[in-house]
């Protein structure tokens, strides 16, 4: 099977800053890829390659097996949704929908009977005639989704396109674009420093970190089996266990994880951990306590968590299977 | 009981209690700011310019020399005389020229400067626009004088490229030839379109900085080809500066009197009529309905510029 994009070595360097180092990637064909990382860690750097803003330094990309990377933006089948949305605002939404189209000189009727259909599947049917600067945040949003899907391009690509909108609209939006790209079937490419996001709608994600890509696979394997310290404490806010602590209880290796919705409290056993804070957050509960390694802050659910006070003296343990092992150790 | 610490003390002096006095009115203080060049620019500015022009409106005695206070189009019937009328074509043609010379020249530089000058060499693009502003209007145009005089620089140096032959060919074509580019419709447009470039470059340069870097990529990753770029998104973003520009460069040319007078043939322009009917000719009447063209031309380019859409981006 051909992927839908293909790195080879690639490499981008802005003088001596490495943007991107070595990287090798594959995106498979209607597959959701979430490239997730902190800002500077080559994601954003990585999309605009395959769209083809700038060029690699050195090594191969492919789209569709084709290489690509001495092909301008203008000759890519792959579209973009921009960070800021791009809308053009001496156009109206219609008019900004259908610029492909127009480009293309395709001709009027059939142009805003396009731009008219793109505009209902993204459910802002009737808004063509207005101005982008009419439209709110999650308005822009879905016209920039429009504009960049009426080409039905082979690869789409979504830069932060979630980043400036309120959490409920980001909810929602998240849940539209899975069922979108789904319904499609065109490979989503997304860049994002959020890991729920990436989470929630990706089939796989790529962890960056600093031009390399730290650890690629589906959410699962990457929430329950981070490849580093690096990978493990960027996605969620997860126990990390060194040497030492480790040693403590008696395991061997290098640098553990736990999660902390792994931690069970007062499931029975010796009091072996005090509780220093207590924090609500809605569904669960945060509780941190102090063992004799350290610190461990466990998610508990209310049925455990309402009668626990700061200063009681509790039963903290875990599964052996929750407690993960990692191989490299660099943060 | 009150809290003594809630409230600073009022300040003492005049000052102070202005300041309070424009908090609790913010109407006073915008009144205080307005009023002055309200005054100068509303009363003293336009009541003059609408004085003169109502004296288009009225006549000379042909035989006395003296203005009759009679209302009447005469004066404009006038303005339609073959020498009169040449003035007008004249002046409005070389307007329309430098306009569209100074729009084409500036682009690139005014790109340049919104899209890829940063830091040291945005204040030396400045530096560069402004600085022939800094001197005067009348040493610059004598400079040029001599620069394209039959015995200036220039004709020097096309000499030495042995390119005379390509001067001489196009000083000899009618109407925008003559003996020396210094006496030719071709050295006042030169000129023209010297004095007023910056006049254009800054609003173009300005309307263009608002044109994020996304758009140009929006463009190309939606299939543009970067001709199909400029004439999509660049231009007309860039329109309402070219326009504030051309306003400039437009009407400034309209109404100088100086540059045609120092370098060019002996022909008028408009502000050279102006100039002589009110001064040694006396005649008021006529120099404002002069006057009156430029206006009107102008207005009637910002509502068609309107009407195409040039002021949407706005």
């Amino acid at each position: 099977m051909i992927s839908a994009v293909t790195f080879e070595n690639v490499s981008q360097h802005f003088g001596s800053v490495k943007a991107v180092d070595q990287l090798n990637l594959q995106i498979d064909e209607g597959e959701f890829f979430a490239m997730l990382g902190p800002s500077g860690s080559g994601k954003t750097t990585c999309l605009r390659l395959i769209a083809g803003f700038q060029k690699p330094t050195a090594g191969k990309i492919s789209i569709f097996g084709e290489a690509v990377q001495d092909v301008p933006p203008y000759r890519r089948n792959v579209n973009t949704v921009f960070q800021d949305y791009a809308l053009f605002p001496h156009l109206t939404v219609a008019e900004n929908v259908a610029y492909a189209l127009k480009i293309k000189k395709v001709n009027k009727t059939t142009r805003q009977k396009e731009s008219e259909k793109a505009l209902e599947m993204v459910r802002l049917g009737g808004y063509g005639k207005r101005r982008p600067s009419e439209l709110s945040g999650g308005q822009r949003q879905r016209v920039a989704l429009a504009r960049a899907l009426i080409n039905k391009p082979k690869v789409l690509l979504l830069d932060e396109p979630l980043g400036a909108l309120d959490l409920k609209l980001r909810e929602e939006m998240q849940g539209e674009l899975k069922t979108l790209q789904q319904s499609l079937g065109i490979t989503f490419v997304f860049v994002t420093h959020d890991q729920s996001e990436a989470f929630s709608m990706a089939d796989r994600v790529a962890v960056f970190n600093e031009g390399k890509i730290a650890q690629l696979g589906t959410p699962e394997h990457i929430y329950h089996r981070p490849n580093d310290l690096f990978v493990a404490s960027f996605v969620g806010s997860s126990n990390v266990l060194d040497r030492d602590q480790l040693n403590v209880i008696g395991v061997t290796g290098e640098a553990a994880s736990l999660r902390p919705e792994a931690i069970q409290l007062n499931e029975g056993g010796d009091k072996n951990a005090t509780v220093i804070s207590k924090n609500f957050l809605g569904s669960s509960i945060k509780v941190v306590v102090e063992m004799d390694f350290g610190q461990l802050s466990a998610l508990v659910d209310h049925a455990r968590g309402d009668s626990i006070v700061v200063g009681d003296n509790v039963n903290v343990a875990w599964d052996k299977e929750a407690l993960h092992v990692m191989s490299g150790t660099d943060a | 009981m009150p809290n003594p610490h809630a409230i600073k003390p009022a300040g003492g002096g005049v000052f102070a209690r202005l300041s309070d006095l424009f908090w609790r009115r913010p109407g006073v203080l915008l009144l205080t700011l307005l009023l002055p060049p309200v005054l100068w620019l509303g009363v003293i500015y336009i009541g003059s310019l609408v004085a003169l022009l109502a004296q288009s409106f009225f006549s000379i005695d042909e035989f006395s020399g003296l203005i009759k206070y009679e209302l009447t189009f005469k004066t404009y019937l006038e303005l339609l005389r073959p020498a009169n009328l040449d003035i007008l074509v004249r002046t409005v043609s070389m307007a329309a020229m430098v306009t569209l010379a100074a729009a084409v020249i500036a682009f690139p530089i005014a790109y340049y400067a919104a899209r890829y000058a940063t830091g040291k060499w945005k204040v030396i693009f400045y530096l560069g626009v402004m600085l022939p502003l800094w001197s005067s209007y009348l040493v610059k145009v004598y400079a040029w004088k001599l620069i394209l005089a039959k015995e200036g620089i220039l004709n020097w140096i096309v000499e030495k490229l042995h390119l005379s032959w390509a001067l001489d060919g196009i000083l000899a074509m009618p109407v925008i030839g003559g003996n020396s580019l210094s006496v030719s419709y071709i050295g006042t447009f030169l000129v023209f379109l010297y004095v007023w470039l910056p006049f254009m470059i800054l609003p173009m340069q300005a309307s263009l900085e608002r044109v994020p870097l996304s758009f140009l990529e929006a463009s190309s990753d939606l299939g543009a080809k970067p001709a199909q770029t400029f004439w999509a998104v660049v231009f007309p973003l860039a329109l309402p500066g070219m326009i504030a520009g051309s306003i400039f460069t437009f009407s400034l040319t309209l109404g100088d009197y100086i540059i045609p007078q120092i370098v060019g043939s002996s022909r008028l322009f408009i502000g050279q009529a102006v100039y002589s009917h009110q001064g040694t000719a006396g005649n008021i009447p006529l120099a404002a309905a002069f006057t009156v063209v430029p206006i009107i031309i102008m207005a009637f380019y910002l509502w068609f510029a309107k009407r195409k859409g040039a002021f949407d981006a706005i």
